[in-house]
């Protein structure tokens, strides 16, 4: 594979009774495509390793996909947590470019919500995106309705959480379930991979919130992200995220507490306990 | 081809962004009786995005969706717009069709102005 091409495609474009992309005339010839080469393609803000594959009777190329090999390019090449020169350019790039991005996104999913689009009921059309902790009642409300639906369609969905004790390998962060598994030490296993980019996307906008609305700062130890601020004094009658590290003297893993808050729907579901307002006037002194 | 007449209010859906330079080049690329057919993915009916997006799955990040009356919508005096049944290719497959062979700088952006974009939280 030349890593230098990346052939472009269109996943609205398919080979007849699949899924797998379609390749244009004036690429094969482009790229000097043949069948069995391993390629790189990539459609928006999205990449794939895939395997070209040619119909003689219908004059089509196409490409299998090969799991495993995702990459959302919203996570630039070599991005890391354990990279300790970039850490400062790490954070700028976290406010000034992750969050914007992602949170006008999470802006139009609450959108559709409140407009009856997805399956979520008794949605009040106030506090959207706002900024403000009342917010986080709605939002969870959203969070939850949404979780369930996904995982009740998704077949044989039992989600199990396992500690790591390291970091993966490659510290390279490529995509939301890397970037989760990295911030928190913990591998959620078999939930479909859009409730991770659902989980970042919550933890983006609590820990917006909350530094919104208090004098707070991200900070870097332990190879991971932590807001740091005298307003953050834990209530420790709730034991959990600190068994689990989530919670130190005047810092917390905001990524922790929001895995924590989807544990806690994917395994007690409509008898779930948290809510993420709740979550915020735990962590924050007043 | 079948000849269902979409409801105004159901979702029509696209894997990844619907910017006017891919609605421009989707066009293009599927001309029949001298109008462009840009592929999508709808059910009849159906005004839910998370229906469609589990029923049909995209592998895509993102993912952009409008409704069969926002197409219709852009129809202007010389302008024809329709959504229409196309399953010769794959489940729920339609087709947003176009008025020409061929869209200007202004159709496409009229028409990608109509699509939201969305993180696909549905992807498996």
């Amino acid at each position: 594979m030349d890593k230098d091409i990346i052939i472009p495609i269109d996943f609205n474009q398919l080979y007849p009774e699949t899924m797998h992309p379609l390749i244009s005339e004036e690429d094969v010839v482009l790229f000097a495509l043949t069948e069995g080469m391993i390629v790189k393609v990539k459609q928006g803000n999205d990449q794939w390793k895939g395997i070209i594959n040619c119909d003689s009777n219908l004059h089509l190329c196409f490409v299998v996909i090969q799991e495993g090999t995702y990459q959302d390019l919203t996570f630039p090449e070599g991005l890391s947590f354990t990279n300790k020169e970039g850490y400062k350019n790490h954070i700028i790039w976290l406010e000034e470019n992750l969050m914007p991005n992602r949170l006008w996104l999470f802006n139009n999913f609450i959108k559709l919500a409140q407009e009856n689009y997805l399956q979520v009921t008794d949605v009040t059309h106030s506090d959207r995106l706002i900024q403000n902790p009342n917010s986080l009642q709605q939002i969870s409300q959203i969070i939850k309705s949404s979780v369930l639906e996904i995982l009740n369609n998704s077949a044989n969905v039992k989600p199990r959480a396992n500690i790591r004790n390291t970091l993966i390998d490659e510290n390279e962060i490529l995509n939301s379930y890397i970037w989760f598994t990295q911030a928190t030490g913990i591998e959620i296993k078999e939930i479909p991979k859009g409730i991770y980019d659902l989980m970042l996307d919550v933890s983006l906008y609590f820990s917006k919130v909350i530094k919104y609305n208090n004098d707070v700062d991200w900070i870097f130890f332990d190879d991971k992200l932590w807001l740091k601020g005298d307003c953050i004094q834990p209530d420790n009658s709730f034991l959990v995220p600190f068994k689990f590290g989530f919670v130190q003297e005047n810092v917390i893993n905001p990524f922790g507490l929001v895995l924590l808050y989807f544990l806690d729907i994917f395994y007690k579901g409509e008898e779930y306990e948290f809510t993420l307002e709740k979550l915020y006037h735990w962590v924050i002194r007043r | 081809m079948k000849t269902q007449k979409f409801p105004n209010n159901q979702v029509v859906v696209r894997g990844g962004e619907s910017s006017p330079e891919t609605l421009k080049k989707a066009c293009a690329k599927d001309v029949r009786n001298k109008r462009g057919h840009i592929s999508a993915r709808s059910i009849l009916k159906n005004r839910r995005v998370d229906f469609l997006a589990e029923s049909s799955p995209f592998p895509n990040g993102t993912i952009s969706f409008i409704s069969v009356g926002e197409v219709r919508g852009l129809i202007n005096i010389q302008d024809h717009w329709d959504v229409i049944d196309d399953p010769s290719s794959s489940p729920n497959h339609v087709a947003i069709l176009c008025p020409y062979d061929q869209l200007t700088d202004k159709q496409a952006a009229d028409l990608s102005e109509n699509f939201m974009l969305l993180t696909n939280y549905w992807r498996k």
